[in-house]
């Protein structure tokens, strides 16, 4: 039967899988050790290829079942590395001997967000609706041109749009900068900049603070979410990226 | 911002509620350590990852006809240069 990797920790003294912890399929999650010169821990469950084979809302359930035990690690006081879910190995050991090649470079992420979390701020539009795109009518001679130019505007209108949601971030981190160890931004498909902030776990209620003061200049609602595991800093280790307390906001845009 | 209200919550924090768990599936589902296990993910009972392989296929596919449709004019164009 499949291992599937939930999450990466620092390794801990004592049993640290709080007991009856489930999570997809209702798989008793176990904790899988790596001993060496980068020691860390593994928080797997056994699940079948099928209960895996899912989609649309069941697909969102067990993303949020895969979050949950991702939580209870973060509960335990060591920040984890995530795993992108759907990480699934033949069986233990070549879960062990995959996460052994990479022992630095985990350590190393392991070592950048430890004592953090992920704060999601989003900045909503208020206006999210694109001008529209002209169909072209068969009797009309210049029906390509508009078709075009319709394109364009709407290609220039998301620029618009993109440019002073990057602003509203900049201010936002001007903000909280003090407190934002990293930065990563997305735009999703619905024009909502998705901003996610490392930030200590020490500073969550300072961090709120100062954002309740926050007002955005331009036209944009600011929602901020639950304080959740690093799954925007787990990918790559900080070596691969520019700068401690990063100017480089635009990394994942 | 998420303002702690009344009872009934209005249509602005109905949407927040929704743009924030959306960012965080969207997270779960796209972000995090990738060991080089698989990943398997499905939509419509159809994995990804065969989804990918036909891509890779289809494009392959694409370059071979493109690739003879080339050889086949070859011979054509030197016709028409050996002609002028």
């Amino acid at each position: 039967m499949p291992t599937y990797l939930y999450c990466v920790l620092a390794p801990a003294r004592a049993e640290s899988v709080p007991a009856g912890l489930t999570g997809i399929a209702g798989a008793p999650i176990r904790a899988l050790t790596a001993t060496g010169v980068a020691p860390f821990e593994a928080w797997v469950a056994t699940i079948g290829e099928d209960a895996l084979r899912v989609s649309g809302s069941a697909l969102a359930t067990q993303a949020l079942l895969h979050n949950e035990v991702v939580n209870a690690a973060l509960a335990t006081g060591r920040t984890p590395a995530p795993a992108r879910y759907g990480s699934r190995f033949p069986d233990d050991a070549a879960c062990v001997a995959d996460l052994m090649q990479r022992a630095g470079e985990l350590r190393d992420i392991l070592d950048q967000v430890a004592g953090m979390v992920e704060i999601p701020t989003l900045l909503v539009p208020q206006e999210r609706r694109a001008p529209p795109i002209k169909k072209p009518s068969v009797r009309d001679t210049a029906a390509g041109r508009r078709y075009l130019e319709s394109i364009r505007t709407r290609v220039l209108d998301e620029e618009r749009r993109r440019s002073a949601a990057e602003r509203e971030a900049a201010r936002i981190r001007a903000n909280v900068g003090d407190l934002v160890r990293d930065e990563a931004r997305t735009f999703n498909a619905a024009g909502v900049l998705s901003i996610a902030h490392l930030v200590s776990a020490g500073f969550v209620d300072r961090y709120r603070q100062a954002m309740e003061t926050f007002v955005p200049e331009e036209n944009f609602r600011v929602v901020i979410g639950e304080p959740r595991a690093p799954y925007s800093f787990s990918s790559r280790p900080r070596s691969d990226r520019s700068g401690h307390d990063s100017g480089s906001p635009n990394r994942n845009v | 911002m998420t303002a702690d209200s009344g009872p009934a919550p209005n249509d602005d924090e109905i949407e927040d509620r929704q743009l924030v768990l959306g960012d965080l599936l969207n997270h779960v589902l796209d972000k995090g350590v990738v060991i080089s296990g698989d990943v398997m993910i499905s939509i419509a009972d159809i994995d990804l990852l065969s989804v990918e392989l036909k891509l890779v296929l289809s494009s392959v596919q694409t370059a071979l006809e493109h690739h003879q449709r080339r050889d086949a004019d070859v011979p054509l164009l030197r016709s028409r240069s050996g002609e002028g």
